[in-house]
């Protein structure tokens, strides 16, 4: 049973792994909180850690979470099917840190569920992501992209529909399509 | 494609492991000097235990690997000798 109050919470989820970025989603906030913005906030990074290096790489990441104060940072692990649904649920905004994909995938469902998203500008990233829904930055924007929409829940509102109404047009077989015809 | 570099300033070597999606990649093992490709890992290939010691950092591609190494060596390039100081 989790109690957040009037908390806000961010969601990411991929593999524990440096490509991924989670230390700079966690770079970011620990500069929001150097700024003076202490509001408190629930951070879910889910995911399994890599094969090679990924515990020592979780383990960095847990060594920056402590370094926030007012901030909570949780590691619930792989999560899959109604548990995954439940994050989208809880999320107020979804965080894409991925330092480079091919292709956004968990972006696309969290969008299919309503979730608006600050992305990280990168080739993956930039053929999904849309003003409507959310924002694409550089690493260095988004400390301030996170608090930017954070503060606008109504704003958020309407981005959630956005987000929902764009990715029911994006289906995965078409892409997947796409690419298999680039490949033949 | 995640990887984690050590070098090896005694042994003047570059080692790296890289994990693709789920899969791991293996080791790799290059002059400090030099620059990693893709053919250089080995699934086979162990990391020496001394180099635990010699942890250089996290990378999200093996561009930013080679990247790293490259700006090292301008560095050390840049910087005036000893006994000239």
């Amino acid at each position: 049973m989790v109690f957040l109050g009037d908390a806000r919470v961010l969601l990411t989820l991929s593999r524990i792994s440096p490509e991924k970025g989670q230390d700079l989603l966690l770079d970011a906030l620990i500069d929001r909180e150097r700024r003076g913005e202490t509001s408190p906030l629930w951070v879910f990074i889910c995911g399994d850690a890599a094969f090679m290096q990924g515990q020592r790489f979780l383990e960095k990441l847990r060594k920056l979470a402590a370094r926030l104060k007012h901030t909570r940072v949780i590691f619930p692990g792989y999560v899959t099917g109604e548990r995954k649904r439940a994050f989208f649920a809880l999320a107020d905004l979804y965080v894409f840190p991925s330092r480079h994909e091919s292709y956004g995938l968990t972006l696309l469902e969290a969008l299919a569920a309503g979730l608006p998203a600050v992305c990280l500008d990168h080739h993956g990233a930039r053929e999904i992501m849309r003003d409507e829904f959310g924002a694409l930055v550089r690493a260095d924007q988004l400390s301030n992209a996170i608090s930017r929409l954070l503060a606008e829940p109504s704003q958020l509102r309407v981005m959630s529909e956005a987000a929902r109404a764009f990715a029911a047009g994006e289906k995965f077989y078409e892409r997947a399509a796409i690419l298999a015809d680039i490949l033949k | 494609m995640g990887f984690a570099l050590w070098l090896d300033e005694e042994a003047r070597m570059a080692w790296a492991q890289g994990t693709q999606e789920y899969r791991p990649m293996g080791a790799a093992a290059i002059a400090i000097t030099g620059q990693f490709r893709r053919a250089d890992f080995r699934q086979t290939r162990a990391l020496p235990r001394r180099l635990q010691s010699s942890f250089a950092g996290f990378f999200g591609s093996l561009e930013d690997v080679n990247r790293y190494l490259g700006s090292r060596r301008r560095r050390r390039r840049r910087t005036t000798p000893a006994y000239l100081r």
